[in-house]
């Protein structure tokens, strides 16, 4: 297990390295000049030559590169070009927020998608499977932004039965609620899909059929046999749309006002605050990695086959 | 350390904060109260003077500091900080008398020390500010940013209320510059923490206004600061959430969650036309200018026919009825009405399609061979509807357009570097002087980043723009800035468009607010809710 970990632990950092690279110089291509940004409308050859020193844009990009990684070895992240603040500070004030709405949007991924897949295998062709097919395939394909419109128009605005905004959240969760399902619909959809073709798969095993005629109660063949065999697809889907989710939604974050990850991400981009969007991307590969790290212990853990591969059959 | 020292130390400790909060006048309780809940398009990101560049950034730092004078609501200069001014026979030197008794929001007295700390800080190069231009006229200016000087000379105080500014040469819109943001002053005795910048985070200055609390992106809380020198705001707080998404504000408004909100084109009707809001709105004559440039230095529109044909071919009356309902009028030149070098006389192009064909014809197109160009815009619903109707407009004259929608950053950059041949834009002045209008966008040494995007280079104009500078009686410049304008826009730089007013919808809990043309900058001390 220890091995393990470590093995996977190691395998990370080329990974982490490549993607800040990559980003560096993604970055370098982009057009629009960071220093111009910065110094606005009517600024003048020599001002601007001045910030681009300030932040060291006048230097070779594979020295910028070098400096930015022996920082980051002494665990400066750096500070925001255009406001100064630190950047870890940033990400540590924004974080909790992305996080608190990922909680919750995965709550509602993974209890609808699960129940509408369940429910579509176990009744596969009837009304209901229908019902959920219909709900699907809307959420997989009406775009999220419309589906944020749509509820706080609607929900928020019109029946208020939710606030409009997350604005001022603090430590309450009420407001994230709205947001929350608005990001985990389009998941759920997935899962949806998911759930009941994986299901659907291993009802028609023949391990299955003999259980039937075995007897066993059908609640305990479909989650003691078949919903366990069929997790591993499923587990994959949750996984991506988890780490994807810890790294800040743009849309959900910009309509609902939630002060997150996404929407810090966003503005550095729109701004080109160098620091700032290579401290989030830092941040994003972490937690991709670390998650895909918890994916494959839950493999492991799930499937006892994976389980020997990775730690060796005694284990 | 002894056990007497220690009591000595903590009795001095008691006596000092018990002074401190003894010194506060009692009885003088303000007379102001309510929140007024506004909203910002975005994130504020630095409030600092001397890096803050967008409107966003100014709208705060006007509540939150002072300078040495200031437009009032109707646009007149008036004293801020400075009590009074001369200025020399010469133009070149500056004498501004300073107000006693002001307090920074930290209760640190105001000096004239503040003041050339403050100007000091915005040229030094470790400061790096964008907005160094300000103060490049002050004798010693060029040497304190290039790192050569450790003060710069032409700034002195003979006293703790005066101020001396000595200028290379004369330069008639200094005040004016003086009154934006880049002139405002921080207190000297916070300059160890302003070094370390994490002052900024939560600001100290003069103004009306203090930092109260603020969650990035989310929100930024302005309270009435009680020790202010100047008329007291009457409302007690200004709240200013982040809503970049427009129709995310119109919800927030129809809730009831917001005081104000700003109409666009697209909801305009939806507002005006409900009874309860009839009184409500408010349309203030901005001071801007919408045009597209045209890349004056490369083909096709380094041929002067070409770009005067294209101004006679926009119908702008039809299209500001279509979009803005009638309100604005068409652009004749740079300057907008109301603005010193504005003038009635100059008519501009008009609307005159046979001339513009002709033109057109003359210089080489027509159905044969059509004018084709790329008109560069930024990728916003509010750009692509004026872009489609021009595009609309000049289709029926032949004229075909390609339109280039790009993000905000690269499209300032293809544009800067001369690689759009045209581009939909418009120019916000900084403060009401012609000279806002035709420096920085047609001299020839602020090409690109300067605001000369359009790369326009006429020696003629070069020079008389650097002559009305010197000029100090107000009405000559004027007349001097009008004969600029007349000039540049017998060369057609641009398209010239429009002037439009900004509006604005009040909620029903404001009672009275006054706009003015810089409301961006607005200190804050007109708005009235009802509490």
């Amino acid at each position: 297990m220890l091995e393990f970990t470590l093995r996977r632990l190691f395998g990370t950092v080329p990974v982490i390295f490549g993607i800040l690279a990559i980003a560096f110089v993604v970055l370098y291509l982009v057009p629009g000049d960071p220093a111009q940004t910065l110094a606005g409308p009517r600024a003048s050859p020599e001002a601007i030559a001045r910030i681009a020193h300030e932040m060291g844009l006048d230097r070779p990009l594979h020295e910028r590169f070098l400096s930015y990684l022996g920082r980051l070895a002494a665990g400066d992240l750096g500070r925001s070009a255009v406001s100064d603040k630190p950047v870890a500070d940033s990400i540590v004030e924004k974080f909790p927020y992305t996080f608190k709405l990922t909680l919750m949007a995965m709550a509602f991924s993974v209890g609808i998608g699960l129940l509408a897949g369940i429910l579509g295998a176990m009744y596969r062709g009837g009304v209901v499977d229908r019902l959920c097919t219909v709900f699907s395939v809307a959420g997989i394909s009406i775009p999220i932004f419309l589906f944020g419109l749509v509820f706080l128009y609607v929900l928020a605005g019109k029946m208020k039965w939710f606030p409009t905004s997350a604005y001022r959240v603090g430590d309450a969760w009420w407001p994230l609620v709205l947001p929350a399902f608005t990001l985990g619909v389009r998941s759920a959809a997935f899962l949806a899909r998911i759930v009941r073709s994986s299901l659907i798969e291993v009802l028609n095993q023949d391990f299955i059929r003999t259980a039937r005629a075995k007897g066993v109660p059908p609640m305990r063949i479909l989650f003691r046999h078949a919903l366990v065999n069929a997790l591993i697809p499923i587990i994959t889907v949750i996984g991506l749309d988890l780490s994807s989710f810890l790294n800040g939604s743009v849309i959900v974050e910009t309509i609902f006002d939630v002060p997150g990850l996404g929407r810090f991400a966003m503005d550095a981009i729109l701004q080109r605050d160098y620091p700032v969007i290579q401290g989030v991307v830092l941040f994003s590969a972490f937690i991709f990695v670390f998650v895909n790290f918890l994916l494959d212990l839950v493999y492991a853990w799930v499937n006892p086959r994976i389980r020997d591969e990775m730690f060796g059959a005694a284990g | 350390m002894n056990r007497l020292a220690i009591s000595t130390a903590a009795i001095v400790l008691v006596l000092l904060v018990v002074g401190l909060y003894s010194e506060q006048p009692a009885g003088t309780s303000p007379r102001f109260g309510g929140t007024f809940r506004g909203y910002l398009t975005s994130e504020p990101s630095n409030l600092d003077p001397a890096r803050g560049v967008d409107v966003n950034e100014g709208s705060v730092q006007a509540k939150l500091y002072d300078g040495l004078v200031r437009y009032d609501e109707s646009m007149r200069l008036v004293g801020n900080l400075a009590e009074s001014w001369e200025v020399s026979g010469d133009g070149r030197q500056y004498r501004f008398r300073l107000r006693q008794g002001v307090k920074f929001h930290n209760g640190q007295p105001f000096t004239a020390k503040d003041v050339l700390f403050s100007f000091d800080r915005l040229l030094d190069p470790k400061t790096a500010s964008p907005r160094s231009w300000v103060l490049e006229k002050v004798v010693g200016a060029k040497e304190r940013l290039e790192g050569k000087a450790e003060g710069v000379a032409g700034l002195t105080c003979p006293d703790a209320y005066t101020v001396c500014i000595e200028l290379t040469e004369p330069f008639a819109p200094f005040l004016s510059l003086l009154s934006m943001p880049a002139g405002f002053i921080l207190p000297s005795g916070s300059a160890a923490a302003i070094a370390q910048k994490g002052f900024f985070e939560k600001p100290i200055g003069t103004g009306p206004f203090q930092a109260a609390a603020r969650e990035r992106d989310s929100y930024i809380r302005l309270e009435a600061f009680p020790g202010y020198h100047g008329p007291k705001p009457h409302v007690g707080a200004i709240e200013l959430r982040i809503i970049p998404e427009s129709l995310k504000a119109e919800m927030e408004f129809e809730s009831g969650n917001l005081d104000i909100l700003q109409l666009n084109p697209s909801n305009f009707q939806r507002f005006t036309a409900r009874p309860d809001n009839a009184g409500r709105v408010h349309d203030v004559p901005a001071m801007n200018v919408f045009y597209v440039g045209l890349n004056n230095q490369a083909a096709p529109f380094d041929d002067v026919r070409v770009r005067r044909a294209l101004n006679l071919l926009i119908d702008r009356q039809a299209i500001l009825a279509a979009v803005f309902q009638g309100r604005g009028v068409p652009a004749a030149g740079s300057i907008p009405p109301g603005i010193l070098g504005h003038s009635d006389g100059l008519t501009g192009y008009g609307f005159d399609p046979a001339r513009g064909k002709a033109l057109l014809a003359e210089a080489g197109y027509g159905p044969g061979k059509p004018l084709k160009f790329d008109l560069f815009q930024k990728s916003s619903q509010a750009a692509f509807e004026i872009t489609r109707l021009l595009q609309g407009e000049l289709k029926k004259h032949g004229v075909e357009v390609t339109l280039k929608p790009m993000e905000w950053s690269a499209l300032k950059d293809a544009i800067n570097r001369g690689e759009a041949p045209s581009f939909y834009l418009s120019w916000y002045g900084d403060y009401p002087d012609g000279e806002n209008f035709l420096f920085p966008l047609f001299h020839s040494k602020n090409w690109g980043a300067g605001g000369n995007r359009a790369h326009y280079k006429n020696e003629r104009v070069d020079a008389m723009l650097a002559e009305a500078l010197r000029i100090q009686d107000p009405d000559k410049r004027g007349q001097a800035y009008d004969a600029i304008n007349r000039l540049v826009v017998a060369e057609a730089p641009w398209i010239y468009l429009w002037h439009t007013p900004e509006t604005y919808l009040l909620g029903p809990s404001v009672k009275d607010m006054v706009f003015s043309p810089l409301f961006a900058f607005d200190k804050g001390l007109t708005i009235r809710t009802a509490q």
